[in-house]
């Protein structure tokens, strides 16, 4: 009743009585813990600005019921818990010293309860408290939070160890982000407005040692979802690893080489885990030699006799792979290596996972190792050239196995097989195509086994596989070359086709997938698309109406522009039914609206293929970007921004494909762009109130250069005046100081047009 | 922190596909209009400093 009522400033009293009831002379205990515990339901779900004003009162009943001598293990807990839902509201408490020393004692003393309950909530707090208020805790860190939560760490009780843990995990999170907030102030020349104090950095001596006992206290079977202190080891060295760099490697190296062949797998298991947790984050120039001098042992214990330490060295090699490629892609260990992962591929589901991540971090590195010989071409070879055929083979064994559903075993099979495909070189190209027809065959066989499945769980499995499957398919598709293309797209489109036409109660993520490897086709076709559109037209209509599965929608959309674009004015007779139902789209309140940008994109795209003959949908689609270059949204929300600028960058993008479509590509523009004459002056205001943003993006800034320059291009010497504005000046100028080169090329673009104007018109 | 556990990234994953497939459609969108602009993109630059 609270949460509905106190935000709409009805029943002020409440707080008072819940605050009466906790310190009144006689309340019970039961009282009190039953009101503490409102107070805290009513904290943990309230908007945090419909009770911030309450924050004093709301402290004095939790202070109360949370200070050392309170007898009641019960109204503490419930205090405690309370405090922890009101930390993110109480802000102005803990910016005055004198009330947040207090709170920080009331805390610091209830982390030190006998009650692990108490003990647990308090810690939670602290964690909480580091995350928000980092920039208070200089004065409490040395004197007490640091031992508290070493203490807390060193816990045989689990509950309070992962506190512990998280607490350093949330210092590293915090004093990362201070990092980078810190390069990007110094980039600006300006100071950074809140500073990093370096505590994991200066805990690091006394953390990892401790860290490293938590690594070695695995569970025998620990391939559950159960989180514990081991797991939350590993994360926690991985982040300090991230936060401190360098400095983090000579405390864990000496308990690597001194446990990596430990008798006891327990040892063993953590120095690989701390090895692997440690290669993101120092330079990694300064990790080359001592990995490489670890690839051995490495590769050895992927023949662990425990799995647990298979599974470490698995997940280890493919940070290698991934992070450190020069000590894997190398003449002395890529071949053994090799040998070892395909052989560990046959191991359990949970090692096979990791080998197959391992795999696709390679090809990733390999192919980015590659000579290209000129810049843009694929290169002739690469180091994988001669394994590549038996690890497809090997690849396609592995999204076969029976036990693939565990561990994600299928899922990370078929996205090794598919970095494999992305990243192949020329000399490849034969089992690519060999890989297209297997994926084919594949598709064709798992639309029959459709039929046959009867429970909820095979049909599952198999959607899986077709999502999968066409998703392979496109990984293939977009290296065919453009004389194979045609030779297979016609079996490839029509079991494309039949996926749609039994598509009926499927998962999106299928339609999804689907749609997206005809996006691929149409890529790869170009205008030979053209003799599919009759038959995929009303599934692209049923994609288009998928207002329920935005992912869908949203998938459909962007074929549509694609298909636009591949066409050209052939697309026409299809126009008049996409655009009715894009147009819909734009309107209904219950499409979601990240798909709404992609489509006021797709009207530019359908303008430049149609040029003229686009007039007809002229005005509504105006109509349509009007009110669209005119949204505002709640700035305070991050995402929102983020949001308007994809919003307007849609627009902009909308009005270049019209204005450079009814232009046409000839010497002189179509007489039809002059209908777009009257509705310049507001795209020009558009521009302005864009320019005059402080949050706007960089594609924002660089779709603007280039709608400024379209539009001189056209309209020449009379856009002088509505272009030589301070706003836009100051756009373009920042456009052209921009890192992105597609930024910066279209900003010199439209100034040089701007110039190249004013030229022309102070010529007589 | 879960998630954090024993991570792995792929490139393949359908959220990073998602992700490609945007990004190819913008690179062609802007492709396409510099082709029309008569633009052409300095040596070495098409990819992004950052």
């Amino acid at each position: 009743i609270a949460l509905t009522e106190i935000p709409v400033g009805q029943w002020p009293t409440l707080i008072e009585s819940l605050v009466a009831n906790v310190t009144a002379a006689g309340a019970t205990d039961m009282t009190k813990e039953a009101t503490l515990e409102a107070i805290g339901y009513i904290c943990q779900d309230i908007e945090p600005e419909a009770i911030a004003s309450q924050s004093n009162n709301i402290l004095t009943a939790i202070v109360h019921g949370m200070k050392r001598d309170e007898p009641n293990d019960h109204v503490r807990l419930a205090a405690t818990t309370a405090l922890l839902n009101s930390l993110e509201f109480t802000r102005q408490n803990f910016e005055r010293d004198a009330e947040r020393h207090f709170l920080m004692q009331v805390v610091c003393e209830a982390t030190q309860s006998g009650n692990t309950q108490i003990k647990v909530a308090a810690l939670q707090c602290l964690v909480k408290i580091m995350s928000l208020y980092y920039q208070y805790m200089e004065h409490y860190m040395g004197p007490a939070l640091f031992a508290i939560t070493l203490e807390a760490m060193k816990s045989e009780i689990d509950e309070v160890a992962l506190q512990g843990i998280e607490f350093w995990s949330n210092v590293c999170d915090e004093e990362v982000d201070l990092a980078i907030e810190a390069s990007e102030a110094a980039e600006l020349g300006r100071p950074p407005e809140r500073t990093s104090r370096f505590y994991a950095k200066g805990a690091l001596q006394y953390l990892v040692p401790v860290l490293m006992m938590t690594l070695s206290k695995q569970e025998e079977a620990d391939d559950d979802d159960e989180w514990n202190p081991c797991k939350a080891a590993g994360v926690c060295v991985m982040l300090l690893a991230t936060c401190c760099e360098d400095d983090i490697v000579p405390h864990v190296l000496p308990f690597v080489k001194d446990n990596i062949k430990n008798q006891d797998w327990r040892l063993r298991d953590a120095a690989i885990m701390a090895f692997g947790s440690i290669l993101e984050g120092p330079d990694p120039n300064n990790l080359k030699t001592m990995v490489e001098q670890a690839m051995p042992t490495l590769i050895e214990a992927l023949g662990d006799g425990s799995v647990v330490v298979r599974d470490t060295a698995a997940w280890t090699l493919g940070r290698v792979c991934e992070l450190i490629p020069d000590a894997a892609c190398n003449d002395t260990y890529l071949k053994l290596l090799l040998e070892a992962l395909v052989h560990s591929l046959k191991g359990e589901p949970r090692v096979a996972s990791n080998v197959c991540w391992a795999l696709s971090s390679l090809a990733e590195a390999a192919y980015e190792q590659a000579d290209t010989g000129d810049l843009d071409g694929e290169p002739p070879t690469y180091c994988l050239s001669a394994y590549f055929d038996p690890l497809v083979d090997v690849l396609l064994q592995t999204t076969d196995r029976a036990d693939g559903s565990q561990c994600n075993l299928r899922n990370a099979a078929y996205e090794a097989l598919m970095e494999l495909m992305k990243n192949s070189p020329r000399d490849c190209y034969p089992t690519v195509q060999k890989t297209t027809m297997i994926i084919l065959e594949r598709l064709q066989q798992v639309l029959h086994m459709e039929a046959q499945v009867q429970s909820h769980t095979d049909r599952v499995q198999v959607h899986d596989i077709q999502s999968l499957l066409c998703a392979t398919l496109q990984s293939v598709l977009r290296k065919v070359t453009p004389e194979d293309a045609p030779k297979i797209s016609d079996p490839i489109m029509t079991a494309l086709l039949q996926m749609f036409q039994t598509s009926q109660g499927k998962a999106g993520g299928v339609q999804e997938d689907a749609l997206l490897a005809v996006s691929t086709l149409v890529e790869v076709l170009g205008h030979n698309f053209l003799k599919y559109m009759e038959a995929f037209k009303s599934y692209l209509g049923i994609g288009l109406r998928n207002v329920e599965d935005y992912p869908v929608c949203s998938a459909a959309v962007g074929v549509t522009g694609d298909i636009c674009r591949a066409l050209g004015d052939k697309v026409e007779p299809f126009c008049d039914d996409l655009m009715q139902m894009l147009v819909e789209n734009l309107g209904n309140n219950n499409v979601h609206r990240n798909v709404k940008p992609s489509i006021l994109s797709v009207f530019g795209d359908m303008a430049l293929a149609l040029g003229p003959k686009f007039t007809k949908y002229l005005e509504v689609v105006l109509e349509m970007l009007n009110q669209a270059s005119q949204a505002q949204v709640d700035r305070s929300d991050y995402d929102m921004l983020d949001y308007l600028n994809e919003l307007r960058e849609s627009c902009l993008e909308a009005y270049t494909g019209i204005v450079q479509g009814l232009k046409g590509d000839g010497a002189t523009p179509n007489p039809e762009v002059q209908m777009l004459r009257h509705h310049v002056p507001h795209m020009i205001t558009f521009i302005n109130s864009v320019a005059g943003d402080d949050e706007k993006s960089d594609p924002v800034v660089a779709s603007s250069a280039g709608l400024i320059g379209d539009l001189c291009s056209v309209f020449g010497a009379d856009m002088l005046q509505l272009v030589e504005t301070e706003p836009i000046s100051n756009l373009l100028t920042h456009g052209r100081r921009s890192k992105t080169s597609k930024t910066k090329t279209l900003a010199t673009w439209a100034t040089k047009e701007i110039r190249r104007l004013k030229n022309n018109s102070s010529c007589p | 922190r879960f998630a954090q556990y024993k991570a792995k990234q792929t490139g393949s994953s359908q959220t990073e596909r998602r992700k490609q497939i945007l990004e190819a459609r913008n690179r062609k969108r802007y492709d396409l209009l510099n082709h029309l602009r008569n633009i052409e993109e300095p040596d070495g630059e098409d990819e992004d400093e950052a």
